[in-house]
């Protein structure tokens, strides 16, 4: 390819490739914090041309790699970012292997995690990001890797991608405005900003931390919080992994695990204050809990 | 003569309590199943017994009735037939082997 570069996120290195400089210049831009160094990747990626014509007359950015998914449509050049984070993770969703991968985001204190899990538009990805300003260290906004053998937490802090009302929201909190990637407008998911995050999460991200607790969010709804057993949660997250049957008894025994080892609740909430308000409520409440277990012990 | 059913060498299965359900991995398929009271205690009375001992339904109500209190919420449906259709269920989904009598 004409134009690529190397970058590597928690313990997964990708090679990006494109026919095109702008993209590469812009997530060089994005993962300025991140490793770079050339070795040999887990993922390679490409972004191509449709047609030899499509390189320079209204350019249209086809995503190739090791993992694709056949009826992906071209994106316009002026997204070129967006198919690469779009590729980068088809890559990971498809043919990771390493640990047990979940569709959610991560903050964790104290070494300990609260993992939020939704579906697209739950709102995970706005809260880990309001919660990574507030003294919470952002793991991952897009996927949570659960090491099979130990139950750990591999950060994976990928650039945070705001859409949409969210990204005003977050433009008000963070003051730094270089942290912030191009906006991007019309893609498919509405408009899109990235966020990346703060430094020293990036510096931090071989560090591995304990889940402590699982999380349901669902944005837009009234304030309610709704106790979720370990069954539904379960199936909650055999849903919102995406190789979990790939990895057969390892997956089993990673997700009992974690559904047995920490407390789940679904959150329903308003607006992004009030959705990390009740995590910091509901955080609160888990450390009395264990200060108890502690002191029964 | 009614079918027979075994447990699973217990290498076969993988069973883990989540609350009041029971998740199970079935290794030779790598299929989990989710599954309630009283599925878990029919197959705790397969594998209670002796590698390659058969149980009819009948057998298996007997064993159950020992301790647990055994009553239908339907009085026209005999319980034995129930079992023996969640006993037919388990070994259609090959969590339980099955003998069937010609």
């Amino acid at each position: 390819m004409r134009h690529s570069c190397s970058i590597a996120v928690g313990p997964a290195r990708f090679r990006i490739g494109s026919d095109w400089r702008a993209p590469i210049d812009q997530l060089r831009q994005l993962y300025a914090d991140y490793p770079m160094e050339q070795s040999v990747p887990d993922f390679t990626v490409r972004l191509q041309a449709t047609s030899v014509l499509r390189r320079v007359i209204r350019p249209q950015v086809a995503i190739a790699g090791d993992f694709t998914l056949p009826d992906a449509a071209p994106l316009p050049l002026e997204q070129g970012l967006l198919a690469a984070e779009m590729a980068m993770n088809l890559q990971m969703a498809l043919g990771w292997r390493r640990h047990l991968l979940l569709h959610a985001s991560a903050v964790s204190r104290n070494g300990r995690a609260v993992i939020m899990t939704g579906v697209s538009g739950a709102g995970k990805s706005t809260l880990s990001a309001l919660l990574g300003e507030r003294g919470w260290r952002f793991l991952g906004d897009e996927f949570v890797l659960i090491d099979p053998d130990t139950g750990n937490i591999a950060p994976f802090p990928r650039p945070i991608s705001l859409k949409n009302e969210s990204i005003a929201s977050m433009e008000r909190e963070v003051d730094d405005d270089t942290r912030f990637g191009p906006v991007m407008h019309d893609t498919p998911k509405g408009t899109i900003r990235h966020l990346r995050p703060r430094a020293e999460w990036v510096e931090q991200m071989a560090r591995e931390t304990r889940p402590a607790l699982l999380l349901f969010p669902r944005f837009g709804y009234a304030r309610a919080v709704r106790r979720v057993d370990e069954a539904e949660s379960f199936v909650r997250l055999t849903q919102a992994s995406t190789n979990y049957v790939a990895l057969g008894e390892r997956g089993f025994d990673a997700l009992t695990g974690l559904v047995r080892s920490v407390r789940a609740c679904a959150i329903d909430y308003a607006d992004g204050e009030e959705g990390a308000e009740l995590v910091e409520r509901l955080w609160s409440e888990q450390g009395t809990r264990l200060g108890d277990r502690a002191a029964a012990a | 003569m009614p079918s027979a059913y075994a447990a699973l060498p217990a290498s076969a299965l993988k069973r883990v309590t989540l609350g009041g359900l029971e998740a199970i991995y079935h290794l030779p398929s790598g299929i989990t199943h989710l599954l309630a009271e009283p599925v878990p205690d029919l197959l705790d009375t397969l594998a209670a017994q002796a590698p390659g001992r058969y149980l009819t339904a009948g057998e298996v109500l007997g064993l159950i009735r020992e301790r647990f209190d055994v009553a239908g919420d339907d009085p026209t449906e005999q319980p034995q037939n129930v079992l023996a259709e969640r006993l037919a269920e388990l070994a259609a989904l090959g969590l339980v082997a099955v003998m069937h009598h010609a």
